[in-house]
Parts: structure tokens; sequence; C-alpha cells
């Protein structure tokens, strides 16, 4: 029966906790204002909970990349101004290397739980920070394709099918994000 | 270069950084997650409900338009059944009236100045 295949709480639930700190991310990385970034996932979160709740949970995933895409494009239209001022100004403020201090997440993580060697979770907080930064700066349609394919592990047609786009459109996408996040990061000293 | 590979590690980076979201953005989800959840849509315990319900009420909920079809046609025809005999009895006990005046010859002095009583008369005399 159709009946016993539909999600139950328990699945939406571990679902969600799956995936909210990827959104987090995907919606930071787009809207790169954390307050706006979190709106955008419970909205989404919320959607997904009142008009697809009921849906089998391996439809989830799609699902819920979609919203959120749309949850980001509607934030997009309706702070448009907003938005380009953002750009406009990012674009004139100093990198982030120049503005980096060690010390400052070194003292953050003393909190945090068996960090490992000074150096070495120095150098990854650092390759995050450039890979985060590389991929704001990504064309959004490049940015969705690559994340979704290879952050959320969405296929190719997944991928297309939520991006509305054909299957050709996403693997150009994706290149296109991988060739310039490689030259980039490459340009930065950071080979992965 | 490896496309698949290179977006792999920058993967396996970023997901390094899932570990580093601030508390409070952490809490705001997790908050987050439990409204969305507190409102999920339900259709599998409605299904389940609505299934059991047409199991259990099928004798009343199933039977009742047929039986309020048939309460419906039974009341019609017993009201145009009971408007019938009761105009036939009504038109009987006019004739039985009029028949046994005339029996009786006890007319009143109306009827013989009713020119259509007079009509009546010839008809039914002509007929025989």
């Amino acid at each position: 029966m159709k009946e016993t295949t539909l999600a139950s709480p328990q699945q939406l639930s571990s679902f969600l906790e799956s995936v909210e700190r990827r959104a987090f991310k995907q919606a930071m990385f787009a809207v790169r204002d954390e307050e706006a970034a979190l709106d955008i996932v419970q909205d989404a979160m919320m959607k997904l909970a009142e008009k697809y709740g009921d849906r089998p949970d391996e439809e989830f995933p799609m699902l819920f990349q979609r919203i959120l895409q749309n949850t980001i494009r509607d934030y997009y239209r309706r702070s448009k101004v907003r938005s380009m001022w953002t750009t406009l100004l990012s674009a004139f403020s100093p990198d982030d290397d120049e503005d980096y201090d060690p010390l400052e997440t070194l003292a953050a993580d003393e909190d945090d739980a068996g960090p490992k060697t000074p150096e070495s979770k120095l150098l990854q907080v650092q390759t995050l920070n450039l890979i985060e930064d590389e991929i704001k700066k990504l064309p959004p349609r490049q940015r969705e394709a690559f994340l979704m394919r290879y952050w959320e592990d969405m296929d190719v047609a997944e991928t297309a099918a939520v991006m509305g786009c054909s299957e050709g459109s996403v693997k150009t996408h994706c290149s296109r994000a991988t060739h310039t996040l490689a030259v980039a990061l490459s340009a930065k000293g950071i080979k992965l | 270069m490896n496309e698949e590979r290179y977006a792999y590690r920058v993967r396996q980076t970023l997901n390094h950084g899932l570990n580093d979201i601030p508390a409070a953005a952490s809490r705001r989800l997790e908050a987050a997650r439990h409204l969305a959840l507190s409102r999920q849509k339900q259709t599998v315990s409605e299904l389940v409900f609505a299934g059991a319900g047409t199991l259990a009420s099928s004798a009343s909920k199933v039977h009742i338009p047929f039986l309020k079809q048939a309460l419906a046609i039974v009341a019609l025809l017993l009201g145009m059944w009971i408007s019938f005999y009761w105009h036939s009895v009504q038109y009987v006990t006019e004739l039985e009236e009029v028949d046994s005046a005339l029996l009786a010859d006890d007319l009143p002095p109306e009827a013989f100045l009713d020119n259509d009583f007079f009509e009546w008369l010839k008809d039914d005399s002509s007929e025989e």
C-alpha cells in the first residue's frame, strides 16, 4: 500500500537533522548573512514539513533542495537592492586573509572538545575559510549545481530537476565551478 | 585535474566546517527543526483513521444515505396516497350528499334556482 511508504515524524526529524547544517551553510554562501540564512533554513524546513511532510522520505532531499533554493531566490528578490550593495561593498573590503587572526580562532577553539594539534587545526580552519570564500564568489547557478551535486550527493538528473535546467547545463555548471575553485585556491597556495 | 576527486576534497573540508557552526546558530536550527516537525503534514494517520472509519462505520455511514432516500420516497408515496384518499373521500361524501338530497327530495330552494342544476339534470336524463 502507498500509505506505508510515507514518512513518519521520526524520519522527517532525522532528515532535517542530517541536512540542517549544510542547508545553513548553503544559505550563508548565498546570502552572506547569518540571521537571513537561519531564517531561510527555517522557512525551508517549515515548507517541507507543512506541504510535503506526508511524502515518502526518499523524496525529501530533492524537495528540500528545491524549496531551499527557491527560498534563497525569494530572499534575493525581496532584498535585491540590499544584496547588490552587499556585493558591491564586499568587493571593496580587504581580503579575509589580511584580517585573519589565528589567535582568535585558537582562542575560540579552546572550548571545543578535542582539537587536533594547533597547527593542523589552524591550517584546516584557514583552508575552510578560503574555500568557503571562494564558494561564495561563484556565480549562483554554478554554486547551486556544485553544492547539490557534490555536497548533497544528488545525481546529475536530480540536480537538473531541482534547478529546472538540462543535465548538460548541470555538468557545465559543476565543471566550471570546480575549475574556478581549483584555480582560485591554487592561486592562494591551497592544493587539495 | 580530476573534477570529481577535487570536488570530493572540497566536500571533505566543507564537512569539517559543519562542526564549527556557532552554538547559537545550532540552537536556532534545532528550534527550527522542532517547529517544523510540530507542523508536519500527517496524511498517514488521517488515512489510517479514514480507512478504519470506513470499515467500522460501513454499516452506518454507507447505508445511511440509502436509508434516507428510501425514507424520503416512502414519505412521498404515503403523502400522495393520503392526499388521494382524502380527496376521493371528500368527493364521494359530496356525491352522497347530493344523491341523498335528491332521493329524499330534500333539495334546498337555492338548488332549483341554479341553472347548472337543471343542465346537469338534463344531461343526466339524456344519457339514460
